[in-house]
């Protein structure tokens, strides 16, 4: 503990050599342009005179040596870049946590007035500056969290490595939890052989922290960034409803919440913009430490690109952080889907699936209907369909999609048909199911139903004496819902086809089948969240391009995903989904599909850091605007003392007699 | 003045910068490259008709009774028989009759013999360093010693003073034996254009053989750099011993006064081409001229102890007002 030490010591390596090239150079006879004179005996003289006046001149001669040796040295040892160990990490271990998550853009980084620095830039200069105070032999890790932790070095001692890790930090849309970072740290630290220490570079506003999985023993070390009163309103709720088809608009709903401290409630715009025209604007007063929420109604005829701005006005400039100040959505009208039923001839269906406004029809409002001879597996038109309806009919071969069988088997392998059963009795159903929330089943009476084998994966939605009456299957890329039974030969008297939860689970299996509900789900997620998109038939790679453009992202579609599921949404925006049918890259997309990510996220509208942090089985941490100091970087100082040294040289050689 | 003295009681302040050299060369003037040697670049008359008319009505003028070879017109410590009344003695037999007082006797009945002052022919002594060291400087210090020599030997000569003059280095080079009247001058003036520079300084040497050819007293005037590591003491004493009236003439360039060097240098003596490296700097520049100070002083001290005249004078300062002015000032030429 304490003393002094070189960071790169390869230059104290090259002392002896530059040492002995300065002497030999001392040694060599500076050249002198020759003067006649008419007598050198006063010069002489004047020399003589120098010397008896100045006793050590003759030491002036080496003193100008050992002082140029010593400005070289003084050099070299700034070079080396020397560090006063000041008793902090030695032979440590260190773990730099650094919160990128949304609070992190407040501009109030130094802990003042917003609209300076960043905390991000704050957490990452302070993480540099414990980088620069390593020692010999030190190592760290660089881990960035928000909502999930992500190791940005491994355990390394290589400086440049960790400061180049700490530049490319970006700050990220997504909420902060800093629990799963301290468990990923205490994995880490099994690679630690020697003493840890762990210090997180955040706001505080970090989430529960009562069950962490760190080592109570593991020093950790809070250094806070941003005010401790800091204010800030933000959008924490949106959600854009189409129009239902009726004539009446859509509607977009907001949320705002003043995170700031206890005041005067207070009075700020809300703009809302369709496809970047204002559409919208009103007056909105909020309150300190509530939640407002304010409905917007759209012409039903306009759709698009929804934004939502607050506009703070005189307050913005005391709004901590901006990027909760706008959020982004879709409206958009449910895209139809493209039913097409293969039937001998169905009453029940075909008038049911015309009803239904969400099934496409073309323009003489005519379903889509091919006789079960006419169903061809290999014909490439079947994929422009979203649902194939088979009333009756068990292909040989399907093409990749989504299908709804009655009275009929898909072709899957092990799926086993033990033929036709009587007096069928439902025993009970799955009521969360899509396909069959809100449907009776009860008044279904089957005189006579298949009877099928399930494989492992497969999912029985309605179970009934002899089995599973109603199931979903899929192989590979086609999924299926089957429905054991023929509707055409149900008994007129009380017959399930007349019930009104025929059609509601028709309906239900032509939007889950169909994708459609998938597609509402998908369209406005949070950043932290997953964007869940139908897949559309054929789909067999997509692309994903973040907010404002940028490269795109290539998205795995597995043979066996029935969804197109988008993580990873680190900033708030609208993304766009491009759907390729080749596997290879390029060619024209097939299809595109924009969706929104927002925060909304009242904890990261909350952004007034924390004092301290409350962590399970540890006192509470005190925050500190500032890491320890470990090591004194000294190179300055060396270097000024060369440079002190060097003036101190040249005076001396203005006052000398001889070189 | 700029830094030399403006005659012998004028102290030598060498610290304030010199004079501009005065050079005649194409180059820049004052440039130490184009210091040595100049002598040969100067070819002007020695005495032009300008200064003749200015010095035409000089005499040289001496502190000491001086004796010399013939009857002249300056007095002599001799009683002889000039008009001029300067005792009386008793009569000796022998005595010229002539020259008995007849009042003296008609009043005391004693016979005393009247005295007169002896009026003889002076002795100017004029003595040239034309050593290598005096090629030096712009304007070059040899040619303006010549020049000094040709005024002061004119003033003598005119005013029928017996003029020598001798040129030295390390030793008396050349002599011009003792000529008196104007007919004599193209003779000077010849022997000081045939003086070229050249050789080392032995002062003391050309003093004690030039001493030594010429016994009779007069003025003694010296002109050099006085640059001789041996020093003057001895030199000058030579001439002090036969009670000879001696002026010293320091002539020195601007640029010794106050060089114009910096920096790292190698210093040639053209005398003995002895080496000296140097750094320049404004200390060593400083200690040069206290010592160049201390060595006027001495020389001017010496002087002065022992009844000669000193004048140190700057090539640069205008001839004519070293003669008219300076010269006459220190009492040399009246």
């Amino acid at each position: 503990m304490g003393g002094l030490e070189v960071l790169t010591p390869g230059w104290l390596w090259a002392a002896p050599g530059l040492l002995g090239a300065l002497v030999l150079l001392y040694f060599l006879k500076l050249k002198r342009r020759e003067v006649a004179v008419s007598s050198a005996l006063l010069w002489r003289q004047a020399l003589d005179d120098l010397r008896v006046n100045s006793p050590l001149q003759r030491l002036r001669m080496n003193l100008l040596l050992l002082l140029q040796a010593l400005a070289l040295l003084l050099l070299l040892l700034a070079l080396a870049r020397p560090v006063a160990d000041l008793g902090g990490l030695h032979g440590t271990d260190s773990l730099l946590l650094v919160d990128v998550s949304a609070s992190m853009q407040a501009t109030d980084g130094a802990g003042g007035a917003p609209g300076g620095e960043t905390r991000f830039a704050r957490a990452v200069a302070e993480a540099r500056r414990v980088v620069d105070d390593l020692g010999r032999g030190d190592r760290a890790i660089v881990v960035a969290f928000d909502d999930q932790a992500r190791v940005v070095t491994p355990l390394t001692d290589s400086k440049p490595a960790l400061r180049a890790a700490l530049d490319a930090l970006a700050p990220t849309d997504r909420p902060t939890r800093l629990a799963p970072a301290l468990d990923r740290v205490q994995v880490l630290l099994q690679d630690a052989a020697r003493e840890p220490a762990v210090y997180v570079f955040t706001d505080g506003r970090v989430g529960p922290l009562d069950r962490v999985g760190l080592d109570p023993r593991v020093p950790l070390h809070y250094v806070r960034v941003g005010a401790l009163d800091a204010r800030n309103v933000g959008i924490t709720g949106l959600d854009v409803r189409p129009s239902s088809g009726l004539g009446d608009g859509g509607r977009v709903l907001v949320t705002l919440h003043d995170a700031s401290p206890p005041g005067p409630a207070r009075t700020l715009g809300l703009d809302l913009r369709l496809e970047g025209e204002l559409a919208a604007s009103r007056s909105v007063t909020v309150t300190p430490g509530q939640a407002t929420t304010t409905v917007f109604e759209v012409d039903p005829t306009r759709e698009g690109r929804v934004e939502v701005r607050l506009d703070l006005g005189a307050e913005r400039a005391t709004d901590a952080l901006p990027a909760d100040d706008v959020a982004w959505g879709l409206l958009r009208p449910d895209e139809p889907v493209r039913v097409l039923l293969v039937t001998p001839g169905n009453l029940f269906l075909d008038s049911a699936l015309r009803e239904d406004p969400l099934v496409w029809k073309d323009a003489r409002g005519e379903l889509p209907v091919r006789a079960p001879e006419a169903f061809v597996a290999d014909d490439p038109a079947l994929l422009d369909y979203d649902l194939i309806v088979l009333d009756r009919t068990s292909p040989a071969a399907l093409p990749p999609g989504s299908f709804l069988f009655f009275a009929g088997a898909p072709p899957f392998p092990g799926l086993e048909d033990l033929g036709n059963k009587r007096d069928w009795r439902v025993l009970d159903w799955d009521e969360a199911h899509e396909a069959t929330r809100f449907v009776n089943f009860s008044t279904l009476n089957l005189p006579v139903g298949q009877r099928f084998a399930l494989r492992d994966g497969d999912q029985a939605l309605v179970r009934a004496n002899h089995g599973p009456l109603v199931f979903t299957c899929a192989d590979g890329d086609r999924r299926a819902l089957v429905c054991a039974f023929d509707l055409m030969s149900l008994p007129v008297e009380g017959a399930w086809t007349f019930d009104p939860s025929y059609p509601i689970f028709l309906a239900n299996a032509v939007r889950w089948l169909g994708g459609a509900s998938r597609d509402r789900k998908g369209l406005l997620v949070r950043t932290a969240g997953t964007a869940e998109l139908r897949l559309p038939p054929g789909a067999r790679r997509a692309e994903l391009t973040p907010p404002g453009g940028g490269p795109a992202r290539p998205l795995a579609i597995a043979p066996t995903d029935d969804a197109l599921r988008v993580t990873d949404l680190d900033r708030a925006g609208l993304y766009e989904v491009a759907y390729f049918a080749a596997p290879e890259p390029g060619g024209e997309p097939t299809r595109r599909v924009r969706f929104a990510a927002n925060l909304l996220d009242p904890d990261e509208a909350a952004v007034a850091a924390a004092g301290s942090l409350v962590v399970a089985d540890r006192a509470p941490l005190q925050g500190v605007p500032r890491a320890a100091e470990q090591n004194r970087d000294l190179w300055r100082w060396a270097a000024a003392l060369a440079l002190a040294v060097l003036l101190l040289e040249w005076w001396v050689y203005n006052r000398r007699v001889f070189v | 003045m700029s830094g030399l003295p403006a005659s012998a009681g004028e102290p030598v302040d060498l610290a304030a910068p010199g004079p501009p050299a005065a050079g005649t060369g194409a180059s820049a003037p004052g440039s130490p490259h184009e210091l040595v040697g100049t002598h040969a670049l100067e070819q002007g008359p020695l005495l032009d008709q300008a200064l003749l008319a200015k010095i035409a009505r000089l005499d040289v003028a001496t502190r000491k009774l001086l004796q010399g070879r013939q009857k002249g017109e300056k007095k002599s410590k001799k009683r002889g028989r000039s008009v001029e009344f300067a005792d009386h003695r008793p009569y000796a037999a022998g005595d010229d009759l002539r020259f008995l007082d007849w009042s003296i006797y008609a009043r005391l009945e004693r016979l005393m013999v009247k005295l007169f002052l002896e009026e003889e022919d002076q002795h100017l002594y004029l003595l040239v360093d034309a050593s290598a060291s005096m090629d030096y400087g712009r304007p070059n210090k040899l040619r303006y010693a010549q020049r000094a020599v040709a005024a002061l030997g004119y003033i003598g000569l005119v005013n029928q003073n017996r003029v020598a003059v001798g040129a030295f280095s390390s030793t008396l080079d050349r002599v011009l034996r003792p000529e008196r009247g104007r007919r004599n001058l193209r003779k000077l003036l010849r022997f000081l254009e045939e003086t070229t520079p050249g050789g080392a300084t032995d002062l003391g040497a050309a003093c004690r053989r030039f001493a030594l050819e010429h016994p009779k007293r007069g003025v003694v005037v010296v002109v050099s750099d006085f640059l001789d590591p041996r020093g003057h003491e001895d030199a000058l004493r030579w001439f002090l011993a036969r009670r000879m009236d001696v002026v010293c003439l320091q002539v020195l360039a601007p640029q010794e006064l106050d060089p114009p060097l910096m920096g790292d240098l190698k210093l040639v003596d053209v005398e003995d081409g002895r080496e000296t490296e140097v750094t320049i700097s404004r200390p060593l520049l400083q200690a040069y001229k206290r010592q160049l100070g201390a060595r006027l002083a001495a020389l001017r001290e010496f002087c002065h102890g022992r009844g000669a005249r000193y004048l140190c004078a700057s090539t640069a300062m205008p001839f004519d007002r070293l003669v008219v002015d300076q010269l006459r000032r220190l009492g040399v030429v009246k």
